[in-house]
């Protein structure tokens, strides 16, 4: 355990250190891969320990980043205030929304979740205070541009270092030890005494607020939003597969994932201007197929990866 | 575990360089000048955005035919760096950014659509880097102080002002009008300038409706006109829709005296798309093809439209001649200026005072042209301005869809 | 004004219902949920718009080559991809299927090209006048087809062998295979017909409205809404469901403003599935 805590603390010290060597629009990029690395490293909170697999995530993103721009722009609060206030808004419309949604079970819960994002995408879209479907500014930062590009750099890092270590302390508590239980085996956990509704609300609040966090430094940096880009089904798709690609179920594995898949798609997009968008579905397929349980998988304590562990894959899977 | 930490260091490695890796740096030819823009090659916006693209390609040709930009005695070329941002707001400012950052362009010329140009000018802000564009009517592009943001198409709040004196001047006279517009800032802008102003030139706004952007189905807000017994119906949205809106005008048998829409009407794609459905139908537009105004590029308007033609195998539109005038202003601006500091060619561009076949170019303080707009009909397959009248009259009341 | 409503509403939900039909199948019999719906439904659109003014062809013509062609494409996609997943977690098939919708979609804009396409044919606004309201007859027309192919397929499904052997292996996956049956034909012709179906909704969709690769996603949305209202693992649901919606959206948007359409029908999704979530003519779970 002590070996992961070093290697974890160099991976952060890197990570910390990059700005310094690289351009504005690479560091913008490296941003928004930490935003998805939030995003997915969120949902695992859910769909990977609780085993409810969410498609609507992208909700707790929109919200927050909508309560950011409301905040700054129409109430004048600061960055961190509003920061802060974003994800409270997570957490509890996840709370709120979880206990009648995690109700249902297995395809429905999917479902509505994905049917919570597109009414919510669609309640903003109507509001007066959200300036409808027209978009909303946000005030611009007041530092230099290299200061401004850091600043969400590390803000970014900050949140993510949160949520790995908050994530790493609820595995370890009742309620971490409770949602694993949940995942395998819900009834049976309820039969032990489990409060299943609180346990799951719970989780769901957490990937709520980080989610939120996430939605805000992403509005800040924009400067300008729109409900289609911040509640897009796309980008709830790309969280799970980052997600999934990475491993689910492990700590880190969200984050690799994310920063593997974006680094590919950045580089394919640069070089293949045209084929590249082919990328991105193809990628999916071929995860799903011949490895659903992610990259973070096949390194654990695998002597030889070959294709025999692929196709035993399928074998099992199919009809 | 050893093969946990291994794979670890190795994915971290693996980032590390493939992110330094893109984060090569551009250079920039000597004597050459690097127009940047990030606009709508795919996605919903992309008729429109074509009409942008040729036109930027074909002023800097012809530009650059003439011998370029002199700059402290020496001939500078105009070189185009382009970018398809798929008609997302996103995409295209964080286009922005790389031609910025990576390709280390001059200037920057806009995309199309308020919508997206307003991220867009964000960015050209933030960098300081001056961007005309000619795709963006809405005052909102310019009403956050932006002294980076230069536009050739007129206020949106005026965009139907004179097709509202048109109305007055006609027979029958309308006055019940409808107002349908889209949740865009471009079309909320016009919605609600037209609303101020209807009631004050004496018409009675019978129906004010939103529409969401991209909206296929217009079976309601048809059926609202109807009932509310419209005479004149102005609708506020882009090309997609307003070919939606007059296929289902036509479906469900809705005949105002007067149907005006302000994107679509004016491009030849419309009148392709729907056919004899497109006759009588009114458009809006800064300009027409019938204008004939002196140009730096090209001798005038006459010479522009013929040209056009020819190369292009279409007839240019408004959006056509306010993209040429984006390229006549940074030439004379950039001369006038005498370097390319950006600083000093943004206050050039400032004091514009150009002609140009696209009209007299002076801007607002907010970065806005000083402009008008004249009303066009569609007729036969062609469209002709008919406010203020060059030589074609209107057809008006429009004749009913089954009487044809 | 309200007949108008009523009439546009009960004509939307027709083709509502016709878009619904082929999810409903897949889902009710195989429990997969497939994402990529729309994007079935566009191809089918694509279809008909190519052989439309490319030879000409009349899309009422067309309809069974399109639906044809759909269904062998289903076939294909079901039986050389989907059923490798299909005993995964239920998630993963739904990942899957995400996949497949984006990679239809991103090939289909690059081919195609993002410029929006239509379907001129001379009696695409054709109306007539009924009641003192205006019907326009194409819509009409998909109507009348949904009624028809909700028959159809409702005797198939309870009369027919091929019917049996699909409602056998929904309901009782095991004792299907020892009785014989070969379950990935199954469920590949059974994905085929729901994929046919949807190219039939698409095909209809083009003539009323434009077309262009991404108009998939809002259609797969609402299919879900139109199942979930109507129930899952019944014929009649989709129909049921479709008229519902299509109703509710016009006399919603009528009243609150067109802007409302999405909001109503995803509120009301959302409260079906939290209340009702077996749907007006319940069905399987």
């Amino acid at each position: 355990m002590k070996k992961s805590f070093i290697v974890s603390g160099v991976v952060v010290a890197v990570a910390a250190a990059l700005p310094f060597f690289l351009g504005n629009f690479t560091l913008r990029s490296a941003t928004d891969i930490l935003i998805f690395a939030i995003l997915a490293s969120s949902w695992n909170i859910i769909g990977g320990y609780t085993g409810y697999a969410s498609f609507g995530n992208i909700v707790f993103f929109g919200l927050g980043a909508y309560a950011a721009a409301i905040c700054m722009n129409n109430l004048g609060l600061g960055f961190f205030p509003a920061l802060l206030l974003s994800g409270l808004v997570g957490a509890a419309f996840g709370y709120l929304t979880g206990l009648p949604i995690l109700r249902l079970r297995g395809h429905y819960f999917a479902i509505a979740t994905l049917g919570l994002a597109e009414a919510t995408k669609a309640l903003v879209q109507n509001l007066g205070i959200t300036e409808g479907n027209s978009g909303m500014y946000l005030p611009i930062p007041s530092l230099g541009i290299d200061a401004s590009y850091r600043f969400f750099y590390y803000t970014s890092l900050g949140v993510l270092v949160i949520l790995l270590l908050a994530t790493w302390l609820l595995l370890r508590s009742k309620l971490g030890y409770g949602l694993i239980a949940i995942r395998e085996d819900e009834d049976a956990a309820n039969s032990v005494g489990i409060n299943t509704t609180l346990f799951k609300s719970t989780a769901f609040s957490l990937s709520g607020l980080f989610s939120g966090f996430a939605g805000a430094i992403y509005a800040y940096q924009q400067g300008f939003i729109k409900p289609e880009p911040v509640f897009t089904v796309a980008s709830t798709v790309k969280m799970i597969v980052m997600a999934v690609f990475g491993g689910i179920g492990s700590l880190w594995g969200p984050t690799i994932g994310a920063v593997i898949i974006e680094v590919l798609s950045n580089v394919l997009s640069a070089h293949f201007l045209v084929i590249h968008t082919i990328f991105f579905g193809t990628i999916v397929i071929l995860v799903i197929l011949f490895a659903p349980k992610g990259v973070s998988d096949i390194f654990r304590g695998r002597r030889k990866v070959g294709v025999a562990y692929f196709l035993e894959n399928i074998r099992k899977n199919k009809v | 575990m050893k093969t946990k930490t291994l794979s670890r260091c190795l994915s971290l490695v693996l980032t590390v360089s493939a992110v330094l890796l893109f984060a090569g740096p551009g250079f920039a030819a000597k004597d050459v000048i690097k127009l940047g823009c990030a606009t709508s090659f795919t996605g919903h916006l992309s008729r429109t955005g074509k009409l942008y693209v040729d036109s930027y390609k074909f002023a800097v040709d012809k530009v650059n035919e003439a011998g370029g930009v002199k700059v402290g005695g020496k001939n500078y070329k105009l070189e185009l760096v382009f970018y398809d941002d798929k008609s997302e707001p996103t995409e295209s400012s964080r286009l922005v950014e790389k031609l910025i950052a990576e390709d280390k362009v001059d200037f920057l010329l806009g995309p199309y659509s308020s919508g997206v140009t307003i991220p867009d000018s964000i960015v050209a802000q933030r960098y300081r880097v001056p961007m005309i564009e000619g795709g963006g009517a809405s005052s909102k592009i310019f009403s956050r102080g932006n002294k980076y943001i230069f536009g050739t198409l007129p206020r949106a709040e005026d965009y139907f002002t004179s097709t509202l004196e048109f109305l007055k001047e006609q027979k029958p006279l309308a006055k019940k009008i409808a107002i349908v517009y889209a949740d865009d800032k471009f079309d909320l802008t016009v919605g609600e300038g037209t609303k101020a102003q209807a009631p004050k030139m004496g018409f009675d706004i019978v129906l004010f409706e939103k529409y969401a952007e991209g909206a296929s189905d217009f079976s309601s807000i048809l059926t609202k006109i109807k009932s509310a017994g419209a005479e004149a119906v102005l609708v506020a949205g882009h090309t997609g829709e307003s070919i939606n809106f007059v296929q289902q005008a036509k479906e469900l048998n809705v005949t105002p005296y007067l149907l005006s829409l302000t994107v679509g009407p004016t491009e030849a794609d419309f009148r392709k798309a729907l056919g004899k459905d497109a006759d009588y139908i009114y458009g809006v537009a800064s300009w027409s093809p019938q204008m004939n105004f002196p140009g730096t590029i090209f001798k005038n308007t006459q010479t522009f439209v013929e040209e056009f033609k020819k190369k292009f195998g279409y007839d240019p539109d408004y959006h056509n001649a306010s993209a040429i005038a984006d390229i006549a202003i940074y030439k004379d601006a950039i001369e006038y200026a005498g370097t390319l500091d950006r600083q000093k060619v943004r206050d050039a561009i400032a004091k514009t005072n150009l002609d140009t076949i696209y009209g007299k170019v002076r801007f607002l303080d907010n970065g806005q042209i000083k402009g008008t707009s004249v009303v066009l009909q569609n007729l036969n397959g062609n469209i002709f301005q008919v406010y203020p009248n060059m030589g074609h009259n209107a057809v008006f009341p429009m004749p009913a869809w089954n009487k044809r | 004004m309200f007949t108008q409503v009523l009439i546009n509403g009960l004509l939307k939900g027709g083709l509502y219902a016709l878009m619904a039909m082929g999810m409903s199948l897949i889902w009710g019999v195989m429990n997969i949920i497939n994402i990529a719906h729309g994007s079935f439904i566009m191809l089918g659109a694509y279809a008909t718009y190519w052989l439309f003014s490319q030879f000409g062809v009349d899309p009422f013509v067309s309809l069974p080559l399109s639906m044809a062609m759909m269904f062998f494409l289903g076939w294909l996609v079901q039986k050389y991809l989907i059923n490798f997943v299909v005993q995964a977690d239920i998630f993963i098939t739904l990942l899957l299927t995400f996949g497949i919708e984006l990679l239809i979609n991103n090939l289909a804009l690059l081919f195609w090209t993002a410029d929006v396409r239509k379907v001129n044919v001379s009696y695409g606004a054709g109306n007539f006048q009924l009641l003192g309201t205006t019907v326009p007859a194409v819509r009409l027309a998909a109507f009348v087809l949904a009624l028809l192919i909700s028959a159809i397929l409702f005797y198939v499904m309870n009369r027919s062998r091929l019917g049996r052997s699909i409602r056998a292996t929904s309901q009782e996956l095991d004792a299907a295979k020892l009785a014989g049956v070969k379950v990935g034909n199954i469920y590949a012709i059974t994905f085929g017909i729901g994929t046919a179906l949807a190219a039939a909704a698409g095909t209809l969709w083009s003539i009323l409205f434009p077309i262009d690769p991404t108009m998939g996603g809002i259609l797969t949305l609402k299919s879900f809404v139109v199942t979930i209202i109507g129930g899952l693992g019944t014929m009649l649901g989709p129909l049921i469901g479709g008229l519902i919606l299509g109703v509710v959206e016009a006399v919603g948007t009528n009243w609150l403003g067109s802007t409302y359409e999405n909001l109503i029908s995803f509120s009301i999704f959302l409260l079906v599935l939290i209340f009702m979530p077996k749907g007006i003519l319940g069905g399987r779970d």
